[in-house]
Parts: C-alpha cells; sequence; structure tokens
C-alpha cells in the first residue's frame, strides 16, 4: 500500500482479509480491527471534543489539536499490539499446525494493518506541523482533513456494527 | 472480546486519554500554547509504539514461518 506523503486513505478503502482466499481468518480479523480501531477513536473523540468525566478538556488551539491527533496515532498502535497478542496467544492454543500459522499470519496482518492507518495519519500531522511556520491556513488544512478521516473512519465503524 | 481484554485495552485508553489532558491543562495552566518540546515528546511516544508494534508483528510472522 504505496501512498504519497500525507495521503490519507477513504475507510472504503481499508482493507481487510474477509474476501481473501484465506476465509477462516476473515471475521476475526475484521473484528480484532474493530475493536483496536474503536479504542483509538475514544481517543480521538475525548482528544477532539473532550471528556469532563475523565478530565480531558476539548482541543481548541491548533498545537491542541496536533496532540490529540499524535495521542491518537500512538492509541492506534497500542491498541493494534494488544490485539495482536492477545490474538496471538489464542492461535497458539490451536493444535493443527496449518491452522495455527493461518491464525497468527491473520493477526499479523491485522497489525501490519493498523500500522499503515496508523502510518497515514501520522505523515497528515507531521506535515500539518511542518506547514505551520510556513503557511498557516494550508497546515489548518491538513489538520483538519486528518482530523477529518478519523471521523469518517469513525463514520465507517458504525456502519460495520 | 474476552474480559482481560477488554480490561487491557480500557487502561490503555484511559492512560492515553489521561496524558493528553494533562498536557492541555498544564498548557493552559501557563497561559502558553503546547510547545515544540512537548510535542517532539508526543511525536517520541509515537514512534516508540511503532516500533514496538512492528517488532511484535515481525516476530509473530517468523513463529509462523511467513
Amino acid at each position: 500500500m504505496n501512498r504519497g506523503p500525507g495521503t490519507l486513505d477513504h475507510p472504503r478503502s481499508f482493507r481487510t482479509s474477509a474476501g481473501s482466499p484465506a476465509r477462516a481468518r476473515g471475521h476475526a480479523t475484521a473484528t480484532g480491527l474493530t475493536m483496536a480501531l474503536t479504542m483509538a477513536l475514544l481517543v480521538a473523540l475525548m482528544g477532539v471534543q473532550g471528556c469532563q468525566a475523565l478530565g480531558v478538556p476539548a482541543a481548541q488551539t491548533f498545537e491542541e489539536r496536533l496532540a490529540a491527533g499524535f495521542t491518537t496515532v500512538a492509541g492506534i498502535r497500542e491498541g493494534a499490539q494488544i490485539m495482536l497478542n492477545s490474538k496471538a496467544e489464542r492461535a497458539r492454543a490451536i493444535t493443527d499446525e496449518s491452522r495455527r500459522n493461518a491464525a497468527l499470519l491473520s493477526a499479523a496482518d491485522d497489525a501490519e494493518n493498523l500500522q499503515e492507518q496508523a502510518d497515514n495519519l501520522r505523515k497528515g500531522l507531521d506535515i500539518a506541523r511542518t506547514l505551520k511556520d510556513v503557511d498557516f491556513k494550508s497546515a489548518e488544512s491538513r489538520l483538519t482533513a486528518t482530523v477529518t478521516a478519523l471521523q469518517a473512519l469513525d463514520k465507517y465503524l458504525k456502519e460495520q456494527r | 472480546m474476552n474480559a482481560d481484554l477488554a480490561v487491557q485495552l480500557l487502561l490503555a485508553l484511559l492512560a492515553q486519554a489521561g496524558k493528553l489532558g494533562a498536557l492541555i491543562t498544564r498548557s493552559r495552566t501557563r497561559g502558553t500554547p503546547i510547545t515544540d518540546e512537548e510535542l517532539d515528546e508526543l511525536a517520541g511516544g509515537d514512534d516508540a509504539k511503532r516500533a514496538s508494534l512492528q517488532a511484535d508483528i515481525e516476530r509473530i510472522r517468523a513463529e509462523a514461518g511467513g
């Protein structure tokens, strides 16, 4: 999935293995992806919109929104790692070697997918940050696009439920 | 999703939210924007998480013989 710097995939291009020949991997992959992204999006929504119950004020300034973005990206990776290790642990209990290996590879594919999505978002944030001192309007646009991508992912996830 | 996993995810979520909240509150309390150094720290934290996740992905791929 090569992309130009800072490009953000539309959520519809989100890759899962549900349609691949290894259909047995599909459902678990999509579910894991959904859970990890849901967690990341909760962080994102708390960062962008705030969450008084948890003491997280809504991000308002450019820097605060950037900070919320970096936190979100890190949250995606952390959620992906937790899911990966949990699925790998379950896979190791499978006695049939080929099924066990397929389950392990599925878990790795799922995590790799999330890693790529996080990389995309991170590029958008880095570009927005670099642009800030050069062209604030463009920087603001880039940051808004990144936040919009997060909101689009949220919509995508709701449609999957 | 089993309960242990749900708890792990929730704790990770709370930790991330707590760090972000503290950073924004600190910035507002002192009356200046979040600094470049603070943003660098967040970016560095993401870099570390990226490396850690990638290492796990590769380890599990190798374990599966992939």
